[in-house]
């Protein structure tokens, strides 16, 4: 058990509202950050990490202990980028993101490799690149996502190297490979 | 090294992000064109990683998150206090989930004895009247007599479905009853945070998951007892 972890929770529990925003402080990177890559717009990630929190503050009591708090916060922003997802895929798309799918069809006039490499994983199957981005983002291990995902560890090993060979297709389709070629040799 | 071999290297140098493998996989893409296609897909991804992970924005939520739990302080911080004022919100639908849970059991209980009654009596005392009364008034009809013979046989072979179905009610319902007296005890004596909160705060959510089986039981009795007991029975 970490007893940091329980402490916080402790606290968080009695209604400390400090410990809250220190709460929120500790994980909100990490959280914020998975919805920002699931979901590939700022705002709604906003919206969504800050719900995870409320959330998270919510069934607080529930938290087992033996676990450790940073897993159990990405389960849960996981399941909501997951309901996000969904719910977004029912509504028309929004003209922001209209603007961002046109941009994704002209690669001349993308050069920045970080925004090649998220549009790319925008394609991505979503469990596939829920694991691509807590692998390669939350440096977690194929166990630890495992967990969070509950899936068997063979399984995410199988979705992570999909995953990596998707990207890496897409982004030779881009016009990636010739430059990392060039570097390879 | 085969393309298997090397695509199994790779991979787990990935995995466990040890690097110490990789000039030697590297040395060895130029075994084949499918080697090298291997390679580059890995050196793609690579290639791109760092300035991916440098391209997070920054964002401050603390404000967002604590402007919103105390917009609602009923529905959120309420709820996350194992004690005092919480304990106080949570307590009608505990106490309700128990009135409910008890009437559903009364009701099960009511059902079997009447069920039971309901079958003993019939089967004591209507088989013998009716032979009796088929016997007496239409004696002088055999075409009829037989008629109604079949009718009798008929209505007591429905009877004896639904002493059947009834004892087989009876039976799931007492099983599930002696699971539910169990319930209580075990839903208190396992939380898991018992030391981040009092012990009944998950009471509901415990009961509502142990009471599963008991809905499954009473649930498996009633199909038993509709499956059993043919359409004629209605009009008993």
């Amino acid at each position: 058990m970490n007893e940091d972890d329980a402490a916080q929770v402790r606290n968080c529990l009695d209604g400390n509202t400090e410990e809250m925003r220190a709460f929120v402080a500790r994980f909100q990177s990490s959280i914020f950050g998975l919805c920002y890559r699931m979901l590939g717009h700022r705002q709604d990630a906003e919206d969504v990490a800050q719900e995870v929190f409320v959330r998270a503050f919510r069934s607080l009591h529930q938290w087992d202990p033996t676990r450790t708090l940073k897993p159990w916060l990405l389960t849960i922003a996981a399941n909501r980028c997951r309901t996000f997802l969904s719910k977004r895929s029912k509504r028309p798309v929004s003209a922001e993101f209209v603007s961002e799918l046109a941009v994704c069809q002209s690669p001349e006039q993308l050069q920045d490799l970080s925004e090649e490499l998220q549009k790319a994983i925008n394609l991505l199957r979503e469990d596939h690149r829920t694991c691509f981005i807590l692998f390669h983002q939350e440096n977690m291990s194929c166990q630890e996502i495992g967990a969070i995902l509950e899936r068997p560890e063979g399984t995410i090993k199988t979705w992570l190297h999909r995953s990596r060979q998707e990207l890496a297709s897409t982004l030779r389709q881009r016009g990636i490979v010739p430059e990392v070629r060039h570097e390879s040799r | 090294m085969n393309l298997a071999e090397y695509q199994t290297a790779l991979e787990r140098m990935i995995e466990t992000h040890n690097s110490g493998q990789r000039s030697r996989l590297e040395n060895l893409a130029t075994k084949s064109p499918e080697h090298q296609a291997a390679w580059e897909d890995f050196l793609i991804v690579e290639y791109t990683l760092p300035a991916w992970k440098q391209d997070l924005p920054e964002v401050d939520l603390v404000e967002a998150v604590m402007s919103q739990l105390t917009e609602s302080p009923d529905s959120t911080l309420g709820q996350m206090r194992p004690g005092g004022e919480s304990s106080a919100q949570t307590a009608p639908p505990r106490s309700s989930a128990r009135w409910f849970y008890a009437s559903m059991l009364t009701v099960a209980a009511l059902l079997i004895f009447v069920s039971l009654k309901t079958s003993l009596d019939r089967s004591t005392q209507v088989p013998p009247q009716t032979i009796v009364v088929n016997t007496t008034v239409i004696p002088d009809s055999p075409a009829i007599s037989a008629e109604k013979t079949t009718s009798n046989n008929k209505f007591n072979q429905l009877l004896r479905n639904a002493g059947a179905a009834s004892w087989g009610l009876a039976q799931s319902t007492a099983g599930a009853m002696t699971e539910a007296v169990s319930l209580v005890p075990v839903t208190h004596q396992t939380l898991k945070t018992a030391d981040t909160q009092p012990a009944e705060s998950n009471w509901v959510d415990d009961i509502n998951h142990e009471m599963q089986p008991l809905k499954e039981q009473i649930s498996h009795a009633w199909n038993f007892i509709i499956h059993s007991v043919p359409e004629e029975s209605t009009r008993i």
